[in-house]
């Protein structure tokens, strides 16, 4: 946006937010202006409005820069130099910022922090910064079902909330401007449709602006409207959602499957241009969803075929019983390397999520993962994490650095042991508490509306999602390096006290100086049992630790007013991140080298097979958390002569318990190739932690992470 | 209880017979091809191999090496030992895959071989062999659900140059095998310069279409991938060129069993 005109957004924006008397008519106000400069005009060749952009200042769940109220200082900075603005602007640019320096959402989450979090965690970015962990700021991970929205039409809508209007006068006064607000975006596109001379698609807009969706192509441009001007970044179970106009229209012969494929090939192009990798994901799948649901997967999948995009990040639920095809189809997508679809095994994690989550199966089988791979009861539940602890750190410094009392004191290893998960349990309580506090004040500042009419029970309680509408409050913490620490704790185990062989002193001499002189010592530490090999000792010291650590944060929901509080470990690229600035640890692991992604074992140490490495992944309890990553990466051979053989090692492992699959499809050799000729490899897409990427866009500590993993 | 010397066990193995498999290397054998690409396997007893790229000459040898540039191959391994990597493979096998044994030859262990080709299919587990058929026992190959046997050269010649031994005894043996109603797959290593003609692979491909139980032919072209192995050895390897794909497209299709 230009200088003046960003001013004056800002300064309307500003002056509507104070002179609000609520929260909910404020939001709705502020949202009034904010849609229309963030809502982009259509393109004369569009088949789905809805392009968007971010703006640095405006009310969102999530944002790079904060969540809820938030402001891009550094944007608005620019503005207190432009030369194109009088010094009276420029001034004006200052006051906004020291406005919103302290009254941004993020700004009163922090205020209200309790002095020892910050001594415990970081709390801004740069993540290069060693500590326990970060406090993170967002209300990510948004997965709604609009199909309420589809049936009754925006009017329908107006209907229902009108006669609810008892109890709390003022949410259902923010909820009615919000679908208006729908209402006039659906009008505006409209009129652009007009003056494109597109009259097919300003009919569908205008029908939409008030009436259920009839047909494919309303439902499909209503449920995206929806969710962007709500600020999710997910899109739900589109099959789910879509599957039953799709299939009338198609069988009707108003819409041919080709017509389909345009319409999605373009909504994948606006969620792309939406330009956010980690998030992005459209869901599959689930054996609970009605008739012609099958088709639009196959769709959604031959779209992603097509594009070949690193979004969205399309996922297919799996489970007894499912259409053949479907499966058949994943395969030869994520064999062309699209790294898409995501598989999930829903006959393991629909019992695991009843048990994380305390939920009957019903509620279990709305389950859906969002971002990089966390899960959530769509519709039902938020779970944004809001904190990551780095339990490889934690364990550093209880080894040699501020707490390194705990290694040369120790009687033996389980005291050492306990004494480690008794830090983490110190850790994960602020972070559970943290997390309450970001809900409670977003809560306190922000109805999000559109939330709140999608999400069950809000509107029939009268409340915003995070007042107390939201039928399961849910929230997450991030791991990173667990496995890292276990591997470190199996070779501690062995070599300090079963074998006697190396002193605690002389370990963590060796590790406090990135083994200085210790060559030999590293090397007997790589030398020692590793998870990823199918080795008893190793994997059960893995298991061990992933089911303390992952039970040590379930416990911390019901003290904290949670309904759960749950592991992640989705380790997008801030396993190789943080390992920078993560000193060196007892697997032999150097200061500053990156760490393991998700359940996967250390890059390059899993060297037994890949059944070896299956065996291993599957011993890690999937009923005591919310989502891990399991990244594999096969041949192209495997995925073309040898594809029987693949599909046999799949189904094994599905069967054994396997919870999800992220698939890499690589040639020997093709990263290596791409580092030395970046221009060559554009288009080599590889899934990284919870995301995917091309390959020559990462930083080189991610690149050098991808190289040494196993291919198989 | 019976033990053999083993220098490796190959989890989910996807070039070595149907399916997926496990592959147990016992080490031992009574031929010296000059291809050889696991000469480690030659000697029956365990040797230690050097790697000098991965020294740091920390000058601790005697404690056992800390980076792997000495290693020992070989051990000794029971069948108990050797039964419990196949038996945390066995759940991929599916309908086609189990275990391969390799080497090495595995009929010079004898005792051995039966003893664990017994307990495989005691788990019901798919069991075959790769075999240079220079030992016979018919009384463990008939209880196999698939033998995979080398005819590396049909010139006696040639063979006794490049192998060490006459094949008479080999062909023979093959011929016997062929009574046992074992399912045969004959294979051939494509060497450049030694027996990558037409008329090698004609007359080996004749060879197989003379027997009764004989399920494929294979040819597998030469590669040298084993050459730090042999420098490991303290050897110096003998090198050949890798076949063309036109090479081999060539003499596959003088490999065609089916008349």
């Amino acid at each position: 946006m230009e200088a003046k005109k960003l001013l004056r957004y800002g300064v309307e924006f500003t002056q509507r937010y104070r002179t609000a008397t609520d929260k909910y008519t404020r939001e709705a106000a502020c949202l009034e202006l904010q849609l229309r400069h963030s809502l982009l005009p259509m393109e004369p060749t569009d088949l789905v409005a809805g392009r968007h952009r971010r703006l640095p200042l405006g009310v969102l769940p999530q944002e790079f820069w904060g969540l809820g109220y938030y402001m891009d200082e550094a944007a608005f900075g620019a503005l207190t130099r432009d030369e194109t603005l009088s010094a009276p602007e420029q001034q004006q640019a200052q006051e906004l910022i020291r406005f919103w320096h302290t009254e941004n959402t993020r700004a009163k989450i922090v205020a209200a922090y309790p002095p020892e979090w910050t001594e415990e965690f970081a709390c801004q970015v740069p993540y290069t910064t060693p500590t326990n962990g970060f406090l993170l700021h967002r209300i990510s991970g948004i997965q709604m079902d609009p199909t309420r929205l589809l049936r009754l039409g925006v009017g329908g809508l107006l209907d229902l909330v009108r006669e609810k209007s008892t109890g709390n006068p003022a949410f259902y006064a923010g909820v009615q401007q919000a679908l208006l607000l729908l209402r006039d975006v659906c009008l505006r596109y409209a009129d652009q449709a007009q003056q494109n001379g597109r009259p097919d698609l300003e009919a569908d807009l205008r029908h939409i602006a008030w009436q259920p969706a009839a047909t494919f192509r309303q439902a499909l441009q209503l449920a995206y409207l929806f969710m962007v001007v709500s600020g999710t970044w997910n899109y739900g179970r589109m099959d789910q959602y879509l599957g039953a106009y799709l299939h009338r229209d198609l069988a009707a012969g108003t819409l041919t499957e080709e017509e389909a494929l345009d319409l999605l090939s373009d909504l994948w192009c606006r969620i792309e241009e939406r330009n956010d990798y980690f998030d992005s994901r459209v869901i599959l799948g689930g054996c609970d969803r009605p008739k012609g649901a099958d088709t639009f997967a196959l769709l959604a999948m031959e779209t992603t075929r097509r594009r070949r995009g690193v979004v969205p990040q399309l996922t297919l639920r799996c489970y007894t019983g499912m259409d053949r095809r479907l499966y058949d189809t994943a395969l030869d997508v994520i064999g062309e390397g699209t790294t898409f679809p995501m598989l999930y095994n829903d006959d393991v994690n629909i019992p695991a999520v009843m048990d994380a989550f305390g939920v009957d199966a019903a509620t279990a089988q709305g389950y859906v993962p969002f971002g990089c791979g966390e899960y959530v009861l769509c519709n039902q539940s938020i779970g944004t994490p809001s904190g990551t602890l780095h339990t490889l750190h934690v364990l550093n410094e209880l080894l040699y650095g501020d707490r390194a009392e705990a290694f040369l004191t120790a009687a033996d290893f389980e005291e050492l042991y306990n004494r480690y998960l008794d830090r983490i349990r110190h850790l994960a309580r602020y972070q559970a508490a943290h997390q309450k506090l970001e809900y409670d004040v977003c809560g306190r500042e922000c109805a999000f509306l559109y939330f709140s009419i999608a999400f069950d029970d809000c509107l029939e309680r009268g409340l915003g999602v995070l007042e107390g509408g939201l039928r399961h409050l849910g929230g997450t913490l991030e791991v990173y390096g667990n496995i890292n620490a276990a591997d470190s704790l199996t070779a501690i185990r062995r070599l300090v006290y079963q074998q006697h062989t190396v002193t605690p002193a002389r370990m963590a001499e060796a590790l406090r100086t990135d083994f200085a002189g210790q060559e030999p010592l590293r090397r007997l530490l790589l030398d020692q049992p590793k998870y990823g090999n199918d080795h008893p000792e190793a994997d059960e010291m893995t298991a061990r630790l992933h089911r303390d650590v992952c039970t040590i944060v379930r416990d911390c929901a019901p003290q904290t007013g949670l309904d759960s509080y749950l592991v992640v470990i989705i380790n997008n690229e801030l396993n190789a991140v943080f390992g920078t600035a993560t000193g060196a640890s007892a697997d032999g692991r150097r200061a500053g080298q990156y760490m393991a992604n998700g359940n996967n074992p250390m890059s390059g140490m899993d060297q037994k097979g890949v059944t070896a490495l299956l065996n291993s992944l599957v011993k890690l309890d999937t009923h005591v958390h919310a989502g891990a990553v399991q990244n594999m990466r096969f041949s192209r051979e495997m995925f073309t002569t040898l594809r029987p053989k693949l599909e046999g090692l799949l189904n094994t492992y599905f069967r054994r318990g396997g919870a999800q699959s992220m698939i890499t499809v690589l040639s020997r050799g093709d990263l290596e190739a791409a580092l030395k000729e970046p221009e060559k490899y554009r288009n080599l897409v590889v899934r990284v932690g919870g995301f995917s990427a091309r390959f020559v866009d990462l930083q080189p500590v991610v690149q050098q992470e991808l190289i040494r993993r196993t291919l198989y | 209880m019976s033990v053999a010397i083993i220098f490796d066990i190959e989890r989910s193995a996807m070039h070595d017979g149907p399916g997926i498999r496990t592959v147990v290397f016992f080490k031992g054998c009574p031929l010296r091809c000059r291809w050889c690409h696991n000469p480690e396997s030659w000697a029956f007893a365990p040797q230690e191999m050097y790697y000098p790229e991965k020294c740091i000459g920390c000058g601790r040898c005697a404690e056992g090496c800390y980076t792997g540039a000495r290693q020992l191959c070989g051990q000794d391994m029971t069948v108990e030992q050797v039964m419990a990597p196949i038996l945390a493979d066995k759940p991929y096998y599916g309908a086609e895959g189990g275990v391969t044994l390799s080497g090495g030859e595995p009929q010079c262990q004898p005792e051995f071989l039966n003893a664990l080709v017994d307990a495989c299919r005691a788990e019901g587990i798919h069991t075959a062999i790769e075999t240079s058929m220079a030992v016979y026992h018919p009384e463990i190959l008939q209880k196999l659900d698939l033998i995979m046997a080398d005819v590396k050269i049909w010139d006696d010649r040639l063979h006794q140059q490049y192998v060490g031994a006459s094949n008479r005894p080999i062909q023979e043996h093959i011929r016997r095998a062929d009574g046992l109603g074992v399912p045969l797959l004959i294979r051939t290593p494509v060497i450049p310069g030694v027996n990558d003609t037409e008329a090698e692979i004609t007359a080996i491909r004749d060879f197989a279409r003379s027997l009764k139980n004989v399920v494929g032919y294979e040819l597998l072209p030469y590669h040298p991938f084993g050459e730090d192995k042999w420098q490991a050895l303290g050897r110096e390897p003998v090198r050949f060129s890798v076949p063309t794909t036109e090479q081999m497209q060539a003499l596959r299709a003088c490999a065609v069993l089916n008349k």
